[in-house]
């Protein structure tokens, strides 16, 4: 159990992110989620409380340096620590690279890749202080291989995992653990086929690439995030934890797991 | 000759790999495009190594996506054309990460990441209705493992490896390969840089790779030929270490 410990998660109002807020919760974790829009905030915050949690909740743009030293700032002042921090928030932004408005891949890397430097750096400087601390970057199977359309994305998750591997190195003396974890296609809006978005892609060609036959749920990726953020992983740093149904494994061109 | 006929823009190529590789494509026939954010360096450099007709320098700052499209633009103008295009302008940049300033770490993302996407997409955008062409980044060993006090350095050099998959994949319908080169420790003003942070030495990097000694500016450069070239027809998206066995080795 985690009693008392004070978690930061990043882009925590839905997806991954809630789903992650909600289990740290349950395994008696003080709570403090974040959006970009303060307007669900108190509506989650709420939704943790009644069901005993302690939370918090802090609109910021983590996209940018000042609003995340601000949110980890309101944190300290609320709970006076920060044990675990989630660089969760991230976007993506699908398109032909050849079209794709500089501007727009520039917006998804200060997103993916800064706001989680920005994130890890305010959370290691807390940390360092207490002695002990975890930071976990939300990567992706796009961590580790390619997807065309998605030149942003790839680039910013790969990024994920150098990034993963100096700051693990680095604040290891710290007592700072660092740790990427590489979900694959969970059932949220920014992994299902959206056609506004030019998504190039069906349900079906995901069940049928993925080995175990489907989509993750959030719940999935929540459970081995709580692990990881555990002392039952105190010798756990600077690794890459995919949860991808087998993803990654498979080197064809369709899994066994998607014929029915 | 291998690049005989060929238009070749190597970003950041005043100095180091990049002059390195400027000069053995010169040498195989191709005629150079030298950048440095300086134009008055680009162009002294582009004198120094090939006449007129075959070099010439455009001062571009690569980490703006417009100075990214004019260096492309230029180079057409001037040679007709674009075959290759080497994004290899970059930077190190030590430090420990929790004193990094947000303002440099951002300066470093947008030169050694956002300004390789800019160039790259510049050059493709040329490439494309040619059905033909071919984009090297540099990368980095540090694209595959991390070192203390490079976060912002290892970061982009991982995302190079990832931005070359895609890019490869993007692209390929138009004939045009993409990929990465990684070197390992070379003998570079940036190595020499580098180590006047007295964060390593030339001892610990002896030490470290398994043939013992510093790769060459002219080795990095012969890799770089062969993925620019022919030789290389089938290959893209891939990471090329030139490394002297650096990332094979897993001791202490």
């Amino acid at each position: 159990m985690a009693d008392g410990k004070v978690a930061v998660i990043t882009g925590s109002s839905r997806g991954i992110g809630w789903a992650i807020a909600q289990e740290l919760g349950s395994r008696g974790c003080r709570v403090a989620i974040n959006a970009r829009d303060g307007k669900q905030l108190d509506e989650k915050v709420s939704e943790l409380q009644a069901r005993g949690c302690m939370a918090m909740g802090t609109a910021a743009d983590v996209s940018r340096a000042g609003e995340v030293a601000r949110l980890a700032q309101s944190v300290v002042d609320h709970w006076g620590q920060i044990d675990i921090w989630i660089n969760n928030a991230g976007g993506t932004v699908v398109g032909d690279s050849m079209d794709l408005d500089p501007e727009d891949f520039a917006e998804i890397i200060d997103l993916n890749l800064n706001g989680a430097f920005y994130g890890s750096q305010v959370a290691a400087r807390q940390m360092a202080s207490q002695g002990a601390g975890v930071i976990i970057q939300m990567g992706s199977i796009f961590g580790s291989v390619a997807a065309p359309r998605r030149a942003a994305y790839v680039a910013s998750k790969h990024a994920l995992v150098g990034l993963t591997k100096v700051l693990a190195d680095e604040w290891a003396r710290f007592g700072i653990r660092v740790l990427c974890i590489e979900p694959g296609y969970i059932n949220t809006d920014l992994a299902l086929p959206n056609p506004q978005t030019g998504d190039d892609y069906s349900v079906r060609d995901i069940e049928a690439r993925t080995p175990v036959g489907r989509y993750g749920t959030p719940m999935e990726v929540a459970k081995v995030v709580a692990f990881l953020v555990s002392d039952d992983a105190s010798y756990m740093t600077g690794s890459l934890v995919s949860v991808d149904g087998g993803w990654l494994a498979h080197g064809g061109w369709r899994s066994e797991g998607g014929q029915q | 000759m291998k690049l005989d006929g060929k238009v070749a823009v190597i970003t950041g190529s005043s100095m180091g790999i990049g002059l390195a590789i400027a000069e053995r494509f010169l040498a195989e026939g191709a005629r150079v495009t030298i950048n440095s954010r300086s134009a008055a360096k680009a162009q002294e450099v582009a004198r120094s190594i090939g006449s007129e007709e075959m070099a010439w320098g455009v001062g571009a700052d690569v980490s703006h996506a417009r100075d990214a499209e004019r260096l492309v633009h230029e180079t057409v103008d001037h040679f007709g054309r674009i075959d290759i295009m080497v994004c290899n302008a970059g930077t190190s940049f030590i430090r420990s990460a929790e004193t990094i300033d947000t303002e440099d770490w951002d300066a470093v993302v947008n030169l050694n990441l956002n300004g390789v996407f800019y160039s790259a997409q510049a050059a493709a955008k040329k490439m494309i209705p040619q059905r033909e062409g071919n984009i090297l980044l540099i990368g980095s060993i540090l694209g595959r493992v991390g070192l203390p006090r490079r976060a912002a350095y290892c970061a982009t050099k991982h995302a190079l490896v990832g931005l070359t998959k895609v890019l490869a994949l993007d692209w390929a319908p138009y004939g045009i390969r993409v990929n990465d080169l990684a070197p390992g420790y070379i003998a570079t003003e940036m190595n020499v840089r580098d180590q006047s942070t007295s964060d390593y030495t030339d001892e610990d990097i002896l030490r470290r790779d398994p043939m013992g000694r510093y790769g060459t500016v002219e080795e990095i450069a012969e890799g770089a030929l062969y993925l620019v070239s022919d030789a290389s027809g089938y290959v893209t998206g891939i990471d090329l270490p030139i490394d002297g066995g650096w990332l094979s080795y897993g001791g202490w």
